[in-house]
């Protein structure tokens, strides 16, 4: 491969070499290559995206995973500044509040513990009850460990091991090795905060393979406990995980139809022509892509359609066709016409109210691929293959919707986007805004701060982009200490319950109220459910008897929004350095605020 | 077991040291040592084995080849183990 492989990879290929879908594909050699040179190219680095400082602790060799794992963030549009610990002091590191972790806090940790960090084995032969004690022992330093987390983490759980004396039973009896792995690692799950995204080893093992996996010889002569073959995949993994935490990851699924969903095109064949259905294997393989597709949806991943089709034709299929998996209600934003598809994908954007990178397009012809690639970089465009019966896995493995944990939220989300389609397409028909809002009936509910809403509020918060006054975030254990001065949001009108979609951080300054943060789900925008937030502030305002209100606002790209929505709030902009600047406001809500038509629920 | 000549081994090798440097311009001689190359780091000497061994389908003792002085001796451990001996 040598000769070859450099030749068809020019230096200036870089910045589309990482985006590309099937990056994992390619052999390891010619990754680690693209890794080096995104390295020493810093101006490539720095301009892929959001800058991001993560700091890796392992209990082993990561110098060839550090090297790596840049161009994985780059993927995801992260340009990701790694440092390493100090070769093995995983857990000295979290201890040691003087040491560098602690000096320079980054925004994410990565945790590498390996098993062979395990220490509390259960005895071979040993009963149930003891194997069940030695886990307890395991988890009491990691639950311990956890607490002096200074920043959101990504761990690795821990890797299974390869050789097996005690056979079949170091999986299966209570006093396996293997089994005390499996179970260590179900534990940590269960046991995580929300600080915590675990990334399942156990997985990637068995996707490559333990053959593969390991390579033993290596461990030997570097400390690396996996093979150089493992890298790509193990980087991959971790950078998704953190951008699934960070909440870069993405969110819509833009179909194609003809030949993507079904088999043939409606428009010539017909109805009865398509290949849905379990006739043939084609058609079954169809099917199991749908099925695939709806257990996305179900789990929050927003779909839209974007087909080159008549509308009635396109939706004909979902309307008629017994087939069918994905029905006409699963898809938030339905557009089908003859225009080109860069410009359907922004408007599917705007109708959604997302970015363009939270968009993931399959289509099966390459030509629509190559044009959106060229015009809208920020689109992730997947390279489905000719056999429908890999396009699931195509999408599984590019890992673009990554999640941490699921919340309620989550698994109602595709229906929210789904109805505030349909709330955009009323609003451009019905003429008069007023009557349309307060017939929605909207009611904001105010929710306590408590276990049920705590990982929600902690996650709107990191992971709202639009309407947030500025990066600051919280941990899980920093809301509960100051729950009574955060205001939770939930909204419900007579079309559905969006869940807790905004919040505020609020601190009581000496004559000030000061507003730490503010987040809204763009979901809810043009609700006006900002309104009833500044009311509710004002409230506690007056009840803490502090005479005006103080935020710091940090311009981003993506939150220039708020520059116009402030000054209606009533703030104006004061001192200030660079992209920050001090907002102030009278205590009191503005006059002339408008109508937010919500009726406020006190639990 | 087919025979590998001196010129074809330092071949290969400079194809594998061009690839695991990612720089077009190495040309290695029997006398280049890992001093003459920048980046010729203990990190780097792993990959230079590991590609070694997929370049040439075969595999080294670590051992063995740590102790070899500059890239002639690795062309001659190579010559050598072609030929059985």
């Amino acid at each position: 491969m040598t000769a070859q492989a450099r030749k068809s990879l020019p230096k200036e290929d870089i910045p589309l070499s990482f985006g590309g879908a099937d990056l994992l594909s390619r052999p390891v050699e010619e990754i680690t290559r693209l890794a080096k040179r995104l390295n020493e190219n810093k101006m490539a680095l720095a301009a892929v995206g959001s800058e991001i400082k993560v700091m890796v602790l392992s209990s082993f060799l990561t110098d060839y995973l550090v090297e790596m794992l840049p161009l994985m963030f780059a993927r995801r549009r992260l340009a990701a500044t790694i440092t390493a610990g100090q070769y093995g002091a995983l857990v000295p590191a979290l201890l040691d509040k003087e040491g560098t972790l602690f000096a320079d806090i980054p925004d994410f940790l990565i945790l590498l513990p390996s098993h062979r960090d395990l220490v509390h084995l259960p005895t071979p032969g040993c009963d149930a009850k003891a194997a069940t004690e030695a886990v307890e022992k395991e988890m009491a330093l990691w639950t311990d460990l956890w607490t002096h987390l200074p920043c959101p983490a990504v761990q690795l759980s821990f890797d299974p091991p390869l050789l097996r004396p005690q056979g079949d039973q170091d999986g299966l009896a209570p006093g396996g090795f293997v089994r005390h792995v499996r179970r260590v690692n179900m534990e940590l799950a269960d046991r995580a905060p929300s600080q915590i995204t675990l990334v399942d080893c156990e997985h990637l093992v068995q996707r490559l393979g333990q053959e593969k996996w390991y390579d033993p010889r290596l461990y030997h002569m570097c400390k690396q406990p996996f093979s150089f073959e493992a890298l790509p995949e193990l980087a991959d993994s971790l950078a998704a995980a953190v951008a699934g935490h960070g909440g870069h990851g993405r969110k819509v699924l833009v179909l194609d139809l003809d030949n993507t969903l079904w088999g043939g095109v409606v428009g010539d064949v017909g109805l009865e022509g398509l290949e849905l259905g379990p006739e043939t294997p084609e058609g079954e393989a169809f099917i199991a892509f749908q099925e695939y597709v709806a257990a996305l949806n179900r789990r929050g991943v927003v779909l839209a359609v974007c087909s080159k089709n008549t509308e009635k034709m396109a939706r004909l299929p979902f309307q008629e066709h017994s087939g069918m998996v994905i029905g006409e209600s699963d898809i938030s934003c339905f557009i089908a016409n003859f225009e080109d598809k860069a410009s359907n994908l922004l408007t599917i954007a705007k109708e959604l109210n997302v970015g363009l990178d939270a968009l993931v397009l399959a289509d099966d012809s390459p030509v629509e691929r190559a044009w959106v690639r060229e015009q809208l970089p920020e689109v992730l465009v997947l390279n489905l293959p000719e056999e429908p019966a890999d396009f699931p896995r195509t999408i599984d493995e590019a890992k673009a919707f990554p999640v941490g944990r699921l919340t309620a939220e989550d698994l109602g989300r595709a229906t929210s986007y789904q109805v505030r389609a349909q709330t955009r397409s009323a609003m451009s028909l019905a003429g008069d805004m007023e009557a349309f809002l307060a017939g929605l009936e909207p009611a904001a509910i105010i929710e306590p701060v408590g276990p049920g809403s705590l990982d929600r509020i902690v996650q709107l918060i990191a992971k709202t982009n639009q309407f947030k006054l500025n990066p600051t975030v919280f941990s899980a254990d920093e809301i509960s200490k100051q729950a009574k001065h955060i205001i939770a949001l939930r909204l419900r009108d007579k079309l559905q319950d969006y869940g807790i979609v905004s919040v505020v951080v609020l601190k009581p300054g000496e004559e000030e109220l000061i507003i730490k943060n503010w987040v809204m789900s763009c979901r809810v925008f043009s609700r006006r459910l900002e309104y009833v937030m500044r009311h509710l502030i004002s409230e506690r305002a007056r009840e803490l008897g502090a005479q005006c209100l103080q935020l710091v606002y940090r311009e981003s790209d993506r939150n220039s929004l708020l520059v116009d929505l402030l000054p209606k709030l009533g703030f104006t902009s004061g001192e200030g350095s660079g992209d920050e600047a001090i907002w102030v406001s009278a205590a009191d809500s503005p006059d002339g605020m408008l109508a937010h038509h919500m009726t406020i629920v006190r639990s | 077991m087919t025979l590998v000549s001196p010129d074809q081994a330092l071949a290969t090798l400079t194809e594998v040291f061009r690839e695991v440097f990612d720089e077009e311009g190495i040309v290695l001689t029997l006398e280049t040592t890992a001093d003459d190359i920048e980046e010729w780091d203990s990190l780097n000497q792993i990959k230079l084995i590991i590609s070694c061994e997929k370049a040439f389908d075969i595999r080294l003792k670590p051992r063995e080849i740590n102790g070899l002085q500059n890239v002639g001796e690795m062309v001659d451990h190579l010559v050598r183990h072609f030929s059985g001996a």
